[in-house]
């Protein structure tokens, strides 16, 4: 995925978070540039640099929160992991990418929390993150058999 | 698919770097105000949308609210459709031993509660309730009654509105018989829904249960319409035999509201 792609697919999840919150539905829903990061991270043969994450994660934290942190931080982490990884996110078990779709999540949800309250985010960590692992679980059944090939 | 391997120093380097970006990033934006800017270009973006989204919204609002209403409209008539065929098939239960041609000699006029003075129905001795109709003034003591039960008197008009002496208000007195043949005047008690006749003949016949009409002989009460039912007969102490009855009217006012009621002209 070209940089400039990944701006334009980040924007597009702007617009869906932004309906999410309006609709009240922010809170049950799995979190849209997570989502997006997981999506990068199986349907690409390339990740973008640490750099981008980074501006990518700004972007998010601009429109949605009053100080850079929660996205920028996550998408950091998230992008050093993927970028300094040995092997592919597609070929770990599905056990570790569980724990590392948890881990970010919840941290995420921290970060969010510390901004906005933990209120606000209570339920929204649990709910978010096992839905998130839903998903993943229906991509990785679907996509596993042309991972396997290519691997 | 192999993974490029990345050296130790390069990575402590991109880390330094990523930090010192993100903190350029942070002072960067919080000089230019850049997240109050950018939340306010999102609004914008989405105000025309929304917009559109609130108009439908209240549309279906609107739509729903109508239909609601309607919904309910149904459901009071049809509720005064019940409470009038309850009437009905009151009255058949009451009436039959008794034939009620007399009410035809009367001009009727229809007219609808308004108003019923709960206050003072519940602790005193004012047993009012108000009527509206589509005469502009209703004269007084003219026998008001529903669906063939008695309600009471019309008294004076108060704005558009007759105020309505209900035969259970002590000032109220009203003749009656049952079906055996005994003959009473009977005064409101100031209980809710009850009167009351005195009886000092032991020849008289009547027994709790037993229901009463009118006769007729006040003058104001059209002859044969159902008043209400014996359910206390108390005697007296005293040398002479004496026993107070005590009847139970079937028209309660707080069912009454807005209900259709006949004006006895």
């Amino acid at each position: 995925m070209s940089n400039l792609n990944f701006f334009i697919t980040t924007f597009f999840c702007i617009c869906v978070n932004y309906l999410l919150l309006r609709a009240n539905i922010w809170f049950v829903s799995p979190d849209v540039f997570l989502l997006h990061l997981l999506v990068l991270a199986s349907a690409n043969p390339t990740y973008p640099k640490v750099y981008f994450f980074i501006l990518n994660g700004f972007f998010i934290d601009i429109f949605f929160y009053e100080i850079i942190g929660p996205y920028t931080i996550t998408y950091f982490i998230a992008g050093s992991f993927l970028a300094f990884s040995l092997v592919r996110w597609q070929q770990r078990s599905l056990l570790i990418q569980f724990v590392l779709i948890a881990v970010v999540s919840l941290l995420l949800n921290s970060f969010i929390g510390i901004q906005e309250g933990f209120a606000f985010v209570e339920n929204r960590a649990v709910i978010s993150t096992i839905l998130l692992i839903i998903i993943w679980v229906l991509i990785f059944l679907y996509q596993r058999d042309k991972w396997l090939k290519n691997i | 698919m192999q993974v490029k391997k990345i050296s130790l120093r390069d990575k402590i380097k991109t880390l330094i770097f990523s930090i010192f970006l993100i903190c350029l990033l942070s002072l960067f934006s919080y000089s230019v105000d850049l997240n109050k800017k950018s939340q306010r270009f999102l609004e914008i973006l989405f105000s025309f949308p929304s917009e559109l989204i609130n108009i439908a919204f209240e549309n279906v609002r609107e739509y729903e609210n109508n239909k609601i209403f309607e919904l309910e409209n149904r459901i009071l008539t049809l509720e005064s459709d019940i409470y009038e065929k309850n009437l009905e098939i009151l009255a058949l239960e009451n009436k039959r031993n008794f034939s009620n041609d007399t009410i035809s000699g009367f001009n009727n006029v229809e007219a609808y509660v308004s108003g019923f003075d709960q206050g003072n129905y519940v602790c005193c001795r004012k047993h009012r309730i108000y009527v509206s109709t589509e005469l502009k003034h209703i004269e007084s003591s003219k026998a008001i009654s529903q669906g063939g039960f008695v309600v009471g008197r019309s008294g004076a008009t108060v704005f558009d509105e007759a105020e309505v002496r209900l035969v259970s208000d002590p000032e109220e007195f009203i003749s009656i018989k049952n079906s055996l043949g005994f003959f009473c005047i009977a005064q409101g008690t100031a209980v809710p829904q009850e009167i009351s006749c005195d009886n000092e003949s032991k020849t008289s016949k009547y027994a709790v249960g037993d229901t009463f009409f009118t006769t007729g002989f006040d003058g104001i009460y059209p002859e044969g319409q159902i008043v209400g039912r014996l359910h206390k007969v108390i005697e007296s102490e005293g040398p002479n035999f004496k026993e107070s009855l005590y009847i139970k009217l079937f028209f309660n006012p707080y069912n009454s509201m807005n209900k259709k009621l006949v004006i006895h002209e």
